[in-house]
């Protein structure tokens, strides 16, 4: 949980309709940038011919005699104009010395002319797909498998090809929910890839498509092939420019508890250790989510020491130098239907920032947190001796 | 016969010469940006463009930045500057017509309060600061993104924190 998440947008605008403006962004500025590269070695030209006037400045009488290495020429990189190397020309009244290094030659010099790259445009040919999902609303339960069928819609004059993720099963989760705030919910020890690649279909103009594909509810472990149930709560999946709403309701068995103490004591500026224990309903292993008995909303931070004792830290905070990511996405492993007991030290201080550094203490008196979803009463005792 | 590419919206990374790796990392990239930039903004259409300039950015030197490893943290520090720039854009247009009612009175006083602080920081705490605390990297990923180590970064988050502090009070104090 983020010190600043209560600014947190309400919800994540569609990405497909930023991907093309970014995709169309981004190709002009890798042109812009190209012609930047053009221009560069251009001004490079600019300084042969300097070179070139001073070394003939006189006009008239003898031509000076020049001597210029032949790697003198500037060639730009592929994607620009390229600039041939310059061939010796060799004037009427000038003449060629030819000496025992290969690569010096005495000639004046002819600097070839740089012209801007000329930009390229595709025409695309007129196809448009339109893709229509069948149901356009899906109630869902937590644990189960639907199939549901999309047509795609070729309205255009030309053929075109409809790109979609190909991926036997589209595996569904309320992302509003476990993106932002951990939740008491297990998730696979080795979650399986979404859909990496696209299967393309050919549509011809004026004719349309029929497809199946299969959602399901929850995540699969891609190493032993479970499915992790998915937390009841809303989603929504997407293909092309369709969308379908999804409520997911909850699954026959809860996946995972929690059994903490209803009432916690600590004096204040000190702290207490909670034990509690944590049980995997599943036949398989899982990796456990815990945020912990912290709640942001009243200040009353926590701290916990995973079961296998690798981790001790504020839970809603990266494990310091080494997490890639907080440790509310890395946690810990439970059995298939394991129990594990673990504990967690609730401080009787209104942060946990900096705690080495002091945090103040939080007052005495009678306070309330929230414990993965449930209510504990918190009591502050006045500060010992 | 030329067949066009429609549909799928991410076949246009393909269509327009982009890497197929931005394609699938674009969801990510972009909620990230999206949510730091909305952090500092407060506006869904400011930082929705603000999101989009720092992915198309990335996206036109993403060979480079995924060499280096640091494509997300470097989207989201440019969205963060942009947001930055942003903000501040949009409070000079305010004061220029003065006595009306902007958008950044109406705005959240907490996230007002942040940039007030924010201001006062010296330019590399800021950017640690927005960095670590709003866009919620971590220190590794806010050391890729600045160029710097990760022992420096938490020199800069320690001090700038502290001053973040000291300046916003109790009452906006993170």
């Amino acid at each position: 949980m983020s010190m600043y998440d209560d600014l947190d947008p309400p919800y994540i605008p569609s990405t497909d309709t930023a991907f093309a403006r970014v995709a169309t962004r981004a190709r002009r500025l890798r042109l812009r940038r190209r012609v930047a590269l053009t221009g560069l070695s251009g001004a490079a030209t600019v300084l042969v011919v300097v070179l070139a006037s001073v070394a003939f400045a006189g006009g008239g009488g003898k031509p000076n005699r020049v001597t210029v290495g032949v790697d003198n020429t500037t060639t730009t990189r592929k994607a620009s104009t390229t600039l041939a190397t310059p061939t010796p020309t060799v004037g009427a009244a000038t003449s060629t010395t030819r000496k025992a290094a290969p690569t010096t030659t005495t000639v004046p010099v002819t600097v070839p002319v740089t012209r801007p790259p000329k930009a390229t445009t595709t025409t695309l040919p007129p196809a448009h797909i339109v893709v229509t999902l069948y149901p356009s609303q899906l109630v869902i339960q937590s644990g189960t498998t639907v199939t549901v069928s999309y047509i795609a819609r070729n309205s255009g004059n030309g053929p075109g090809r409809l790109a979609v993720p190909a991926c036997p099963d589209n595996q569904l989760w309320p992302d509003d929910i476990s993106r932002s705030e951990p939740v008491l919910w297990p998730v696979p020890v080795s979650p399986a890839a979404f859909c990496t690649t696209l299967a393309r279909t050919p549509i011809p103009a004026h004719q349309s498509r029929t497809f199946q594909l299969k959602l399901v509810a929850g995540l699969l472990d891609g190493g032993a092939g479970h499915l992790i149930p998915s937390p009841p709560g809303r989603t929504t999946f997407r293909i092309a420019n369709a969308k379908l709403a999804v409520a997911i309701t909850a699954p026959n068995v809860t996946p995972l508890t929690v059994d903490h103490p209803a009432t916690v004591t600590t004096a204040s500026n000190a702290e207490h250790w909670v034990d509690f224990t944590i049980t995997n309903h599943l036949p398989f292993p899982v990796r456990y989510v815990d945020q912990g008995p912290c709640s942001s909303d009243i200040g009353i931070p926590c701290e916990a020491t995973t079961p296998d004792g690798s981790v001790t830290g504020d839970l809603r905070l990266p494990p310091y130098a080494t997490a890639k990511q907080p440790l509310y996405v890395t946690h810990f492993l439970l059995g298939a239907n394991e129990t594990k007991t673990a504990r967690a030290q609730v401080h009787g201080t209104t942060s946990l920032q900096d705690i080495d550094l002091g945090s103040p203490a939080m007052p005495p008196g009678l306070y309330a947190f929230d414990w993965d979803g449930q209510k504990v009463k918190f009591t502050v005792t006045a500060p010992g001796p | 016969m030329e067949i066009a590419e429609v549909g799928a919206a991410r076949t246009n990374a393909v269509a327009l010469g982009l890497p197929d790796t931005f394609a699938t990392e674009f969801e990510r990239l972009y909620e990230h940006a999206y949510r730091a930039a909305y952090r500092l903004l407060g506006v869904q259409l400011e930082a929705e463009r603000v999101a989009q300039e720092a992915c198309a950015r990335g996206g036109a030197r993403w060979s480079r930045l995924t060499r280096r490893g640091a494509a997300e943290p470097w989207v989201v520090r440019v969205a963060t500057e942009l947001a930055i720039e942003q903000y501040q854009l949009r409070q000079r247009s305010q004061r220029r017509s003065a006595g009306v009612p902007g958008l950044v009175e109406r705005l959240d006083r907490r996230r007002v309060a942040l940039h007030r602080a924010l201001n006062q920081l010296p330019p590399r705490e800021r950017e640690v600061v927005v960095l670590r605390y709003v866009a919620d990297l971590n220190e590794a990923d806010t050391a890729a993104a600045i160029g710097c180590s990760t022992r420096t970064v938490n020199r800069h988050a320690t001090r700038g924190l502290a001053a973040l502090r000291a300046a916003l009070g109790e009452e906006h104090a993170p």
